[in-house]
């Protein structure tokens, strides 16, 4: 009965102080949700990371990358590769089947619209894909084939960004991200010859090509840029008035080219990989690859279960410092809701103390902030559960697309159920303070002073 | 006063509470690490007691020795380990790259009927053992590939997906791997060899699924201890190959 007595009066009390209540929930259903949102997109990154490095066991690139680049540009598609190794290195891996199941060559240098063209061969996208959401049903075998080099396949999430389809044709760009200024190779046409399904990984977000067809335009350009230099050589020689602008234009053309063009680094031409996919037979084999294609001279081999092992650790310490961060918000949140709530006590003390004179014992009229907070700090969090994989939801696509992840929005993370432990907690420690605070306070003689 | 000090008390509670649940110290290598080595070795046991056994068996005739070493497997490589081993013993050095010896002992090795009342303990150092005696011979000992194949028995060690983990946590096949391996920070400095990874795979109708938190799979070095029969015949499946595999019927997440 008493206790009835005392949830209708703090119900009361929160009917009267709608706007501060309102405002308090809010706070706390916005912090939860900065923390859902940093669970949830960690997670992600751990997970895409966990399952690369089952789905590419090692990866062999040229002497000198970085173990993080030749990850990030090979799996992740999100960094530039550095430097080629020849498509000897290839063959001789396949020939090893000691160690290798099977081995993918990965040749990249182009991108449509920002998305990289990745060559690469039938059995790379067999392995990666999870079959196809449309084909080319005229195209009888496999769609990266020998036959015509032209053909690609698409990423889900590329085709539907890019808006192609089964039949369109394209042509790519220099470099790995589009640029106004990039080379276009408007001679070599691409045809989407089919769409994979979703596979929830960095491969949605890339086109596949056979990697002999970015040999072919490489080789072209390369071909290109040798008549391109011979006709400014000869044009030296002309009056200056008419090659100036000619000259101007070439020094431009290769300012602005710079980076993309491996003209003299050396071109992605035939014969040349910017790296190599190794299904090894276990882990142990792996070991073993990694430490003779390390030694050697020319190549360089990453084991992408320890790289992505060691971007875990990392991302490990982020999280925790975000976590600390996100109970620090939430902690402060709660104190000021803690401040709010004795504000609401010292304007009430009258009515408080009334109830006092009725014969409500000390503890039932102290209990009603520990029972204010509670509710507060619930309500708060439950929106904060609600709301916080919706947005999730909401921003998935740009997300999803930004980091080449998969967010999970409605799994429950580690960090979410600690954030919600310690919310109810603090929230119950600050409160009790307020409820000693009433509890030793006499009510009688406080409205006597006023 | 009494306010100050009530005031400083909850903070220390709340302190202590958030030190207690703070996530991470479950997974630390000092709270798995010694149960491993607490562990009875009753692997290594059994090797060294073969090792005794052979040592007061008497010396083969000449003609003997002949038959044996064609036994052994070929090239220059096997035959100076081989002769490393006879002149230093144990401590000789193996090479990280050793090859296991193929199709020569599994005709050999007995199957035996798996006791899930008393399972065997088995480590890693234990498996090391019988892998590299397996190297340098040509084959098991006796105990070993007449009563240790389809054994019964308990291995604690990390879990290593073999394939994509789905939404559920369900891993039908996975690599149970020396924490050493994992958990080193240089794994050119101590090599693993095949010794260190023991394939664990569900029967057709497990009776226990294996089943894993995927944030604690991703996120840290999971621990598990797992009871099931195993064997020591080389194998291989959709190109995966082993050396050691397990078939699970009970596990224990430790950490």
């Amino acid at each position: 009965m008493r206790f009835k007595l005392i949830l209708k009066s703090v119900f009361h009390y929160m009917k009267h102080r709608k706007f501060a209540v309102a405002v308090s929930v809010v706070s706390i259903a916005l912090a939860f949700t900065f923390l859902s949102f940093t669970g949830s997109v960690l997670f992600a990154f751990a997970h895409s990371a966990s399952d690369n490095g089952i789905k590419y066991p090692l990866i062999i690139g040229a002497e000198g990358t970085s173990d993080t680049q030749l990850v990030m540009s090979t799996v992740f598609h999100l960094d530039k590769p550095h430097g080629l190794i020849t498509d000897d290195v290839y063959k001789e891996i396949l020939a090893d089947k000691k160690h290798v199941i099977d081995a993918y060559p990965i040749a990249v240098a182009d991108n449509y619209k920002s998305i990289q063209l990745i060559g690469t061969n039938q059995q790379f996208v067999d392995w990666i894909g999870k079959g196809y959401v449309a084909k080319d049903s005229s195209v009888k075998g496999d769609l990266l084939s020998d036959d015509d080099i032209h053909r690609v396949v698409v990423g889900y999430e590329a085709a539907e960004r890019a808006s192609l389809a089964v039949g369109d044709t394209f042509s790519g760009s220099h470099g790995m991200v589009g640029s106004a200024h990039a080379h276009h190779h408007a001679n070599f046409k691409y045809k989407v010859a089919g769409i994979l399904a979703k596979v929830n990984g960095p491969e949605d977000y890339a086109i596949y090509s056979n990697y002999k067809a970015v040999w072919a335009v490489h080789d072209n350009m390369h071909h290109e840029h040798s008549e391109h230099h011979d006709e400014h050589a000869e044009a030296k020689t002309e009056p200056h008035d008419e090659t100036a602008e000619h000259h101007n234009e070439h020094a431009e053309h290769h300012a602005e080219g710079e980076e993309e063009h491996h003209h003299e680094k050396g071109m992605l031409t035939s014969g040349k990989l910017t790296a190599i996919v190794v299904r090894t037979v276990n882990p142990i084999a792996t070991v073993e690859m990694e430490s003779i294609y390390s030694a050697r001279e020319g190549t360089t081999a990453v084991n992408t279960s320890k790289t992505v092992r060691r971007l875990i650790e990392y991302m490990n310490t982020a999280e925790k410092a975000v976590g600390i961060f996100s109970y620090a918000v939430l902690v402060i949140v709660l104190l000021m809701i803690s401040v709010t709530i004795m504000m609401g006590i010292n304007e009430r003390k009258r009515d408080l103390a009334l109830m006092r004179s009725l014969g409500v014992g000390r503890t039932a009229i102290s209990s009603m902030v520990v029972i204010e907070t509670f509710i507060i700090t619930a309500l708060g969090l439950l929106l904060g559960i609600v709301v916080g994989p919706l947005l999730l939801l909401y921003f998935k696509p740009a997300l999803d697309a930004a980091m080449t992840v998969n967010i999970e929005p409605f799994i429950i993370t580690n960090i979410e159920i600690m954030g919600i432990i310690v919310t109810l907690i603090a929230s119950q420690i600050l409160a009790l303070i307020g409820m000693i605070r009433i509890y030793s306070m006499n009510l009688v003689e406080e409205i006597a002073k006023n | 006063m009494k306010k100050v000090i009530i005031a400083v008390a909850a903070v220390l509670v709340f302190v202590t509470v958030l030190t207690v649940l703070r996530p991470g110290k479950k997974g630390s290598e000092e709270n798995v690490l010694p149960e491993r080595t607490e562990q009875k070795d009753d692997l290594v046991k059994m090797v060294e007691e073969a090792e005794k056994a052979k040592e007061t068996v008497k010396e083969p005739d000449s003609s003997e020795k002949v038959e044996k070493q064609e036994v052994l497997p070929e090239g220059e490589g096997d035959i100076s380990l081989r002769d490393s081993y006879s002149q230093h013993g144990q401590n000789s050095f193996i090479k990280p790259n050793m090859k296991v010896t193929k199709g020569k002992t599994p005709e050999k090795i007995a199957t035996v009927e798996a006791n899930f009342a008393k399972p065997l303990s088995i480590t890693f150092f234990g498996l090391k053992k019988i892998f590299m005696y397996h190297h340098i011979k040509g084959f098991y000992p006796d105990k070993i590939a007449n009563g240790f194949n389809g054994i019964a028995a308990t291995v604690i060690g990390t879990i290593m997906p073999v394939e994509t983990v789905p939404e559920s946590g369900e891993m039908k096949r996975f690599w149970l791997a020396n924490p050493k391996v994992v958990m080193s920070g240089c794994i050119f400095c101590n090599p693993p060899t095949l010794a260190d990874i023991i394939y664990v795979y569900h029967p057709d109708k497990p009776e226990k699924p294996f089943q894993i938190d995927r944030e604690k799979l991703y996120k840290q070095v999971t621990m598990v201890e797992m009871t099931g029969r195993f064997f020591i015949v080389p194998g291989s499946v959709a190109g995966t190959e082993y050396l050691f595999s397990m078939e699970l019927k009970d596990y224990k997440i430790l950490n």
